[in-house]
This record gives structure tokens, sequence and C-alpha cells, in this order.
């Protein structure tokens, strides 16, 4: 990523702490699946973090983020993307982003990955292209336009502030 | 027996125990090979073997430790070979094996019904049979016994594997842990992190230089917000309207100055707009006067301190001689001074002195004569009179007290004498010094007037002899000094429009260089889309896939060893019971099972099922491995093509009762199935003679010797 893009969410980071950042990086990736013509949903069912749907594409994704090379996965994250699979069809994925200036967002199929620590490696073999592209040269530009934004949040309520600026987005369309 | 191949033959040369060639008739359903240990009758069995199999059988992936290292030809023999004769119905196979090429046949060959093959694979197709099932189905090893024996659920687990024939699977699961795929990647992942640290690093140390730079750019009135690409145009397009402007107020000229649209532009426009800056600065008007008339005052100033020291030199000069006149005169006054009064009293003095001084020298004579006689002894005569000198130092005392006389006239003739001295020397070294100042004040009287033209060029007009040219040249000092005050008035405005444009160039080359740095910070990221780093990103997400497939590939092979393991034991599973049933004859725990989950042998009571290792004795465990052994061989799911089975020395910790059952399972082998067994207990061999009711063969082994090799005869 672009080293203005990865000092911004390092800052995000380092304010507002892993955990709120993991949901702040999600609203942001919502927002550009939005831009990208996606109708966004978050967590509309079986807690699955973003479904995203255009024309006869429909994506279920779990988001996450981290600042090492591996990401716990949870059983709730297998069943939750599997029963969507099973009851309403369409893409099941992760959505991970390592905070890093060599990385960038990777969209990938969660087929046989299994609940426990696993490698970012893994899911680069699964990417979903094109989409993984267009969210990566989208991205950028989402947090270079709302990072500030979210870093001048108090604590505790960056993730209100994002959220606020998906719903702006999603208003806007 | 007409639906697998049984053995009817066998003849054994050179291999292993056996030195000398030695037939085998086998065509009996049953075939005894009993007799002392190391008699040669495992060699006999496994000899079956290499004739299927080849030295396959002594490789580490056999599985069979105690293999390691075999020679498969008698240290005596010159040749190992094995020639077997095998019968299904009517299809006869014949197999030949040596360990040396004879001319004109291979080492290997078999023949179908006459048709000679020397293709190993299609042997195997043939016999339906790969090593590792054979040792699970056909052929019994008390490795595998053994194994069952042990508490080590690594070693059961394997043993049961081999029981099983799903070493291959299982060794593929190994082998795939053995090779630390996740360590690998870890590693991959680290070393692709260790780039990344040293990016951070570089990229750090950019960030600090931008931050100092943004600091110096907004002490010089910048704002955060200008160290930006927008609006560095616009500043350009300021400096450059400032700089034309200037040059036409002054009227000098600037080189056009370059477009600046892009950023490279821009910096080059940021040196030529500095070059010009410093063209104006050099070249406006009003510093230039500025300069002239500063040039013009300091001449004026250093003629002036010229002009005055040289007055002053003069005057001081004339000073002094004014005083020598007025104190002594001129020189002619002195002169005559010095010729008329003081000289002539000079000679008189002299005279007078002279006059005393010849008296006092004859006194001096005699002063000196009586000093040399007052010696009492050398007494001389009068020097006047030639009369005795009664008295020498009272005349001497006489003649010291008369030249103490003289002495006291001539002092003040002396100092009257040194006082006319003095005052000539005086006078005739004040003639000298007013002749040397006549000389100067002339001298210098000359260079003044030299030095009038040079200050009348410098002030531009003529000095009147009425005029103080000091004076002349203050009072222009003065008009230059009026001129440069106004001047400076002048330039100093000129100055602070120059330093303001200078100032917006040094904003504009801060902001550029934030932006070279910040070019800079993503140029190094850019490393992503270099080909280097694409072929190794490319590398490893190869890397990642080959992982990947192998994962798959081990979850695959588990699947397959499971349901493998699940189908196997399934079809065997009444076999295996019904068994060990009659083998172990327990009563608490009559039946067993194997837990194709975890490869545990389970004793079994109705509907409690425990781990056998945990209850049963080694006899009760060799019981359960002879039960899964002949249960998997009697399955009739089995694939192979093989109608015999081996069992090389079955009764080993079994105690009578428990080879009595063996017998009575013997007996409960299905016809088609040919047995072989070898054994050195004589109790087993006593039942088997006596007890098993199938046809039998038996071959009895004499104790093996070095020359004869194994000694086998039919009983």
């Amino acid at each position: 990523m672009e080293a203005i893009v990865f000092e911004t969410l390092r800052r995000i980071r380092d304010k507002h702490g892993p955990s709120e950042f993991g949901k702040i990086a999600q609203k942001l990736l919502a927002i550009a699946f939005s831009r990208l013509c996606f109708e966004v949903k978050e967590r509309s069912i079986q807690d699955v973090d973003i479904e995203a749907v255009k024309d006869d594409l429909k994506y279920w994704l779990e988001v996450k983020t981290t600042d090492k090379d591996e990401v716990v996965i949870e059983e709730k994250d297998v069943n939750g993307l599997r029963q969507c699979e099973l009851l309403h069809g369409g893409v099941t994925g992760y959505a991970v982003l390592k905070i890093s200036l060599l990385s960038d967002w990777i969209i990938a199929l969660s087929g046989n990955i299994k609940p426990g620590t696993v490698r970012i490696g893994r899911f680069s073999t699964r990417k979903i292209l094109p989409l993984q592209d267009d969210v990566n040269k989208l991205f950028p530009s989402i947090v270079k336009e709302f990072g500030n934004q979210v870093l001048s949040a108090t604590k505790g309520k960056a993730q209100f502030v994002a959220d606020r600026l998906l719903k702006e987005q999603i208003n806007k369309k | 027996m007409a639906d697998r191949w049984i053995l009817k033959e066998i003849t054994i040369r050179g291999f292993r125990g056996f030195l000398k060639p030695k037939t085998f008739s086998t065509s009996e359903p049953f075939i005894l090979f009993d007799g002392p240990q190391c008699s040669g009758k495992s060699s006999t069995l496994v000899a079956i073997e290499w004739g299927l199999f080849g030295d396959e059988i002594t490789r580490k992936a056999i599985g069979i430790d105690e293999r390691r290292g075999w020679k498969i030809r008698n240290t005596n023999a010159d040749e190992a070979r094995v020639e077997m004769v095998l019968q299904k119905g009517q299809d006869i196979l014949k197999i030949v094996r040596s360990d040396k090429k004879r001319k004109g046949t291979s080492k290997f060959y078999f023949e179908l019904n006459g048709d000679q093959d020397t293709d190993e694979g299609k042997l195997r197709a043939a016999v339906g049979i790969q090593p590792k099932d054979y040792f699970s189905s056909v052929h019994l090893h008390q490795e595998i016994i053994r194994g069952l024996l042990t508490e080590e659920p690594r070693i059961r687990r394997d043993s049961l594997d081999r029981l099983l024939g799903l070493s291959e699977l299982r060794n593929i699961i190994d082998g795939i842990k053995l090779a630390k795929i996740s360590e690998i990647l870890k590693d991959v992942d680290n070393k692709f992190g260790l780039i990344e640290t040293k990016l951070n690093a570089v990229i750090t140390s950019k960030r600090n230089d931008i931050q100092k730079v943004k600091e110096t750019g907004i002490q010089k009135g910048l704002t955060p917000n200008d160290f930006s690409e927008t609006g560095t145009g616009q500043m350009c397009e300021t400096v450059k309207i400032a700089l034309v402007n200037f040059a036409n107020q002054a009227g000098l000229t600037i080189s056009d100055l370059p477009l600046a649209l892009t950023v490279d532009e821009q910096q080059i426009f940021a040196s030529s707009a500095k070059q010009s800056l410093r063209k104006l600065r050099d070249e406006q008007p009003d510093l230039k006067r500025q300069k002239e008339l500063l040039e013009k005052q300091s001449q004026l100033q250093r003629l002036q301190q010229t002009c005055k020291e040289l007055l002053d030199e003069l005057q001081n000069l004339q000073q002094e001689r004014k005083r020598i006149h007025e104190t002594d005169g001129d020189q002619e006054k002195m002169r005559s001074r010095i010729l008329n009064e003081l000289k002539p009293e000079l000679e008189d003095a002299k005279n007078r002195r002279n006059e005393i001084n010849k008296r006092a020298g004859t006194i001096e004579e005699a002063i000196k004569y009586f000093e040399a006689i007052k010696t009492p002894n050398e007494r001389q005569p009068c020097p006047v009179c030639e009369k005795p000198i009664d008295d020498v130092m009272h005349l001497e005392l006489h003649l010291n007290e008369l030249r103490a006389s003289l002495d006291e006239d001539l002092v003040p003739i002396r100092k009257e004498i040194e006082k006319y001295e003095v005052e000539i020397k005086r006078l005739e070294d004040l003639i000298k010094s007013l002749n040397d100042l006549d000389k100067k004040i002339t001298a210098q009287s000359k260079v003044l007037i030299e030095h009038k033209p040079i200050t009348e060029t410098a002030i531009g007009r003529e000095i009147k002899d009425t005029e103080d040219s000091i004076v002349v040249i203050g009072g222009e000092i003065n008009k230059i000094q009026e001129v440069l005050k106004k001047l400076e008035t002048a330039v100093k405005e000129s100055n602070q429009k120059l330093n303001a444009i200078e100032d917006d160039i040094f904003k504009l080359e801060q902001i550029f260089k934030v932006l070279v740095l910040e070019a800079e910070i993503d140029d190094l990221l850019k490393i992503r889309e270099a080909d280097e780093y694409k072929e190794v990103e490319n590398s490893k997400s190869e890397l990642e896939k080959f992982a990947d497939d192998i994962g798959l590939i081990n979850q695959a092979v588990e699947t397959a060893l499971q349901a493998s393991a699940k189908a196997k034991l399934e079809a065997a599973k009444e076999n295996i019971t019904k068994m060990f049933r009659t083998l172990a004859n327990r009563s608490d725990f009559p039946d067993l099972e194997i837990d194709p989950d975890s490869f545990e042998i389970l004793a079994v009571k109705a509907s409690e099922k425990v781990p056998a290792l945990s209850i049963f004795n080694t006899g009760d465990l060799n019981c359960a491995g002879l039960s899964v052994f002949l249960g998997l061989g009697a399955a009739q799911e089995l694939s192979h093509n093989i109608g015999f089975i081996i069992l090389d020395d079955p009764s080993q910790n079994l105690d009578d009762t428990h080879k009595e059952n063996l017998v009575s399972l013997l007996n409960s082998i299905p016809d088609d199935k040919q047995i072989l067994v070898s054994t050195s207990e004589s109790g087993l061999r006593d039942l088997i003679l006596t007890k098993v009711i199938k046809k039998k063969t038996r071959y009895k082994f004499d104790l093996w010797s070095d020359k004869e090799g194994a000694q086998p005869k039919e009983v």
C-alpha cells in the first residue's frame, strides 16, 4: 500500500487499538464496495461482516485485520459463512488486511480454511480476482479521504464516525 | 484354490542361508518347515518374497527394520537364484530371479503360460499385490506382531498400518509432517518481514527529514497544507511576476523563466528564478550607485587622511626648526658664537691647565722615584745633591701634599674646559639638525605639492592655494554621505522586495524537498512493481499454492487412509473376532476390535471396550496380531490374487493352549488358502502334524552348515 495510506492506517490503529481498528477497516472496506457499485449490508444475517451484492454477484465476507503474518479464524466465522452459502448462495470469503507497507487487502475464497490460526499466505492462493484488485485500487483514496476524520475521533468513537461515513456513502447512492 | 495363485514349487540357490540348489515341492495345501533356529526356514520363506518382488523387500520403505543392510547372496555362492512355479487353475506362472546376469538371459523374467516377460509391473499385475499388502495379508512377519506388543502408540500404529497395508499412505502423511512446510512458510514470511523492516527504517529516516524541512518551512510562514503539489504552480507564477516587475522597474533584463506546470518543471523554475534573483540583486542601479559612492567616499577619506598626515608632518618639522631658532638662533648665529666666543675661551682654559700640568708632572716623577726607593736597604743619594737621604718617607709626604694642592687648582679649569667643549658640541649638533630639518621641510613641501593634483582629480576641481585641502575633501565626503543616506532607503526598499521573492523561492524549495522525499518514499514502495520483487512474490505464491496443494493431498491421504482402514477392518471384522475367540479364548473380554480412527486394539465384552494393551498379556497380544493377520488374510474382499499365507514362527509367546487354539484356527482357514508355516517349536510342529487336517508336506531343516548351507529334507 502507499506509504501515506500505511501511515494513516497505522496511526488509526495506534490511536484506537486493534479491536476498534478492525471495525473501522471493515467500514472503510464497505465504503469501497459501495463505490464499486455493490449494495452493501453489514452483519445482515448470520453475523457475517459484509454482504455485498451487485447484479448476479453476491459476496459474504468476514473481515480480518492484523499486523502479523497470520489471523485467527474462529468457528463462528467458518459456520457463519457456510450457513450463508447454504441458505443464500453466493461466494463466501475472507477480506484480510495486514497493516504493512508491502501488503494490500486480500479478498479470498473461504473454501477449505478451517478454524484456527491461519497464515495470511494461505489466503493469497484463494484470491478473488478481479474483485481484490478493484478494492485495492479504490481503498487508498478512501483512506486519504476519510482517514483524518477517523483519526480525529475520540477513542472509542471512531467506529461510529466510520459507520456514519459508510451510511452517508450508502445514502448518496 | 482355483481363484488365486498357490505355490507349486520353489528352487533356491545361493540365496541367504542357501548355498547349494534345493527344490521344494509345495503342491499340498499345508507346508510345514520345522527345525532349530537359524537353520534356513526364514530364508526359504523370504526367498518367495524375493522371487516375487526382488530387492524391494530389503528397502526401508518396506517397513521391516531388521532387513536393512541385508545381503541377498550367500557369501560362499557365486549367484543368488530363486525359481518359483505358481498355479491358478490352469494357469502356470514361472518366476526366475537371479542377482547375476547370465549370457543370453535377463536377471529376472517370468513366464505366464509359456509367455516370457521381464516387466516387474506386469508380474505384480498378474499376482495382484504390492509388497506392502503382501506383508499385511500374505506373509506375517514377527516384527509386525512385536510392534503390536509395544505401548508406544506410534510403533503400534505403524504395525497396524503394515497389517492393514496402509504404511505407504501413512508414510506420505509422515513425510509431509517431516517436510515442516509450515515452518518453511513462516521463514519465508519472516524474510519478507525483513524487507519490510528495512524499508520502514529508510522511510522513517526520510519522514524525519520531511519533518525537519516542514518545520523550517513553517518558520518561514508556510502552513502544513502548503506542502502539496496544489499551489506550488501559483507560487511559481507569483515569483515570476515579482521578478519581472522588479526588473522592469529597475530597468534591468532577466532571462526568460521556464514553464512551471509539473513538479519537475517547477524545480527547474526555482533554480532559474534563483539565478535571476542573484542577477537583479547584483545589478540593481541604486545598489550599484551606492557601491560607487561608498568606494568614492572611501577613496576621499583615504586622500583626506594622507593629506592630513603630510601636513601634520610638515608642521611638526617647522615647529621644531622654530623652537631651535628661538633658543639658539639660526646656523649662522651659532657658528659665530662658536668661533668668536667659545673656542677662544676653551683655548685659554687649556693653556692654564697645561701650565699646572707641567709642574704636576715633575712632582709625579719624584713621587714615583721615592716610591721606588722607599725600601730601607736601598738607600739612594738625593738625585739633585747627591747627598744621602735620611728620611725618604718624609719627602714623599711633602710631595703628595704638593700634588694635592695642584689637583685642587686643576679641577675648576677642567670643568671649564668641559663646559666649553659640551656647548660647542651642542651647537654643532643643532646646526646639523637644522640643516636636516631644512632638507626635510623642503622635501615634505614638495610631497604636499605633488599630492594636490591627486586630490583635485579625486574631487574633480582645482584647489586654490587659499583653500584648506582637508576641509575641501571633507566637504566632498559630506556631500557623498548625504547622497548615500538617500540611496540607503531606496536600496533597503529594493532589497526588501528581493528578499520577499527570495523567501518565496526558499518556501518553494522546502515544498519541493518534501514532495521529492515523499516521492522517494513512494518510489521505495514501487519495489513491489519491480520485476525481481514480482518474481520473488510469484515464487512465494507458488510456494503457498504448493503448500496448499500438499495440505489437500495430506487431507486426501488421511481420508483415504481412514476409509481404507475402515473398509479393510469392516471386511475382516467378523473373521478377526472369530479367530480371536478361537485363539485367545478369553472369558472376560472374548472379542477383539480395532478402532479405525485411533488404531487402538480394543478388547471387547458386550458393549464394553477397553484398550487391549491395558489388560492383555503378551500371549493374548500375539493372539490378537495373529487374529488380525489371519482375519485380513481370510477376508474375501481382499483384492490380490495370492492364494497362500505364510506364518513365520507364529507361536512366539503362546502357551500350549494357545498353540492348540492356533492349530484349530489353521483348520478353520478355508480350503482355498494354502498355508506355509515355519516353526522352531516342537510343540507346535507336533500339533500341526497330528491335528491339522489339511494334507501336508513337511520339510525338516537340520543345523545350518557353512559348507553346505541350509539342509532341508522332505520328511
